[in-house]
């Protein structure tokens, strides 16, 4: 019995000459093995056939300039998994600020009456905790919030957009 | 195909001590002379040309910094392309979204109907190209190293990090493999004749 190694080592001229001889011997009579031989050269010779791929144009330029720039490896930081955390943050902040905005922000019907009602409440309190139930620590929280989103839509957005443009252009 | 020859090494490790001593634009042209293979191993892993592209690129960034790293006595292509294997692999571990199964390849390539005989070789052909991307990561990078790179089995066993045996059996096991599909798509076509 021939094993499809046998008939492989056969195909890549692995074999000793007299298992060689006794192999093609094989071959011709027996049609069974015939049928297996064919089927295994045909996957030798498409595979052989299997060209080989090249990567884009700009490819070397771009290696290189990792290579002698490495602050083009900047790039890296804005990786997949970082934009995308980025990116959550970046909705995270959004969503407080919507919340903000839509619970705590005076309306204006309200704003005569909510004025007086934290002028009664808060004469008796200290400074502190005056200011801390007051509008301005509302007013802090609202614009620390905003500017943490547009850091994070810069951080997220924009920088990966502009930096892989530029890198483009460059080449 | 173009098989390596010792002159083709030589070279590499010519330019390789240049880089060493400081003229970087010698790099630029080991990564023209390998940029193809080692882009055709990425891919043939990963399946994905931007993925294959990214794991490349980054291979040859990871050898050129860890070059004074690289072992003067054995090949600089066994050594990249090692590099090259390890990141696509953990690339490939960490989204793998390949579909490991041979019939899928047999669907995408048995669903025309062959016209003449040389139109049917090139489907075959094309079908075999199909059921490679299908195998396994490290059976299709030794089937690469085989037949693209015409590597001998002990070197592409030390890109893979296996002993010359094991890449036998697993060369001749994915060789099977593959004629065992091919030989149901025969027979099917054979129904519909």
């Amino acid at each position: 019995m021939v094993t499809d190694e046998k008939i492989l080592d056969y195909i890549d001229g692995n074999l000793s000459n007299d298992e060689r001889r006794s192999i093609k011997l094989l071959l011709e009579e027996n049609e069974e093995l015939r049928e297996r031989y064919n089927l295994l050269l045909e996957v030798h010779e498409s595979l052989k056939k299997v060209e080989v791929k090249s990567p884009p144009s700009n490819f070397v330029s771009l290696v290189m300039q990792s290579v002698l720039n490495p602050g083009a490896e900047d790039s890296k930081f804005f990786s997949k998994s970082r934009i995308i955390v980025l990116s959550i943050l970046l909705f995270a902040f959004i969503g407080t600020l919507y919340f903000l905005a839509i619970n705590y922000m005076p309306s204006a019907e309200n704003l005569v009456a909510d004025e007086v009602t934290i002028r009664d409440r808060t004469m008796n309190l200290s400074p502190i905790a005056n200011f801390l139930s007051s509008d301005t620590l509302f007013k802090i929280v609202f614009y620390v919030n905003g500017f943490v989103c547009l850091f994070l839509f810069e951080r997220a957005i924009l920088k990966p957009y502009f930096m892989r443009r530029k890198q483009r252009l460059s080449i | 195909m173009r098989p390596i020859t010792v002159n083709q090494s030589a070279a590499d490790l010519l330019l390789v001590n240049q880089v060493l001593n400081g003229e970087d634009s010698s790099f630029e042209e080991l990564v023209i002379r390998h940029k193809d293979y080692a882009y055709s191993i990425a891919m043939k892993i990963l399946g994905n040309p931007m993925d294959a592209e990214e794991v490349a690129h980054d291979a040859f960034v990871k050898a050129y910094k860890s070059l004074k790293n690289f072992n003067q006595k054995a090949k600089f292509t066994t050594w990249l392309y090692r590099i090259v294997f390890n990141s696509a692999i953990s690339r490939k571990r960490k989204s793998d979204t390949r579909i490991n199964d041979l019939e899928e390849a047999q669907a995408i390539a048995s669903h025309d109907t062959l016209p003449d005989e040389q139109f049917e070789n090139i489907q075959r052909e094309e079908y075999v190209k199909e059921a490679i991307a299908m195998l396994q990561p490290v059976d299709a990078t030794i089937i690469t190293l085989f037949y693209l790179k015409q590597m001998n089995l002990e070197e592409i066993g030390e890109i893979v990090s296996l002993n010359s045996n094991a890449v036998k059996v697993k060369l001749h096991r994915a060789r099977k493999r593959l004629a065992v599909e091919l030989g149901r798509v025969l027979n099917k076509e054979a129904v519909f004749l």
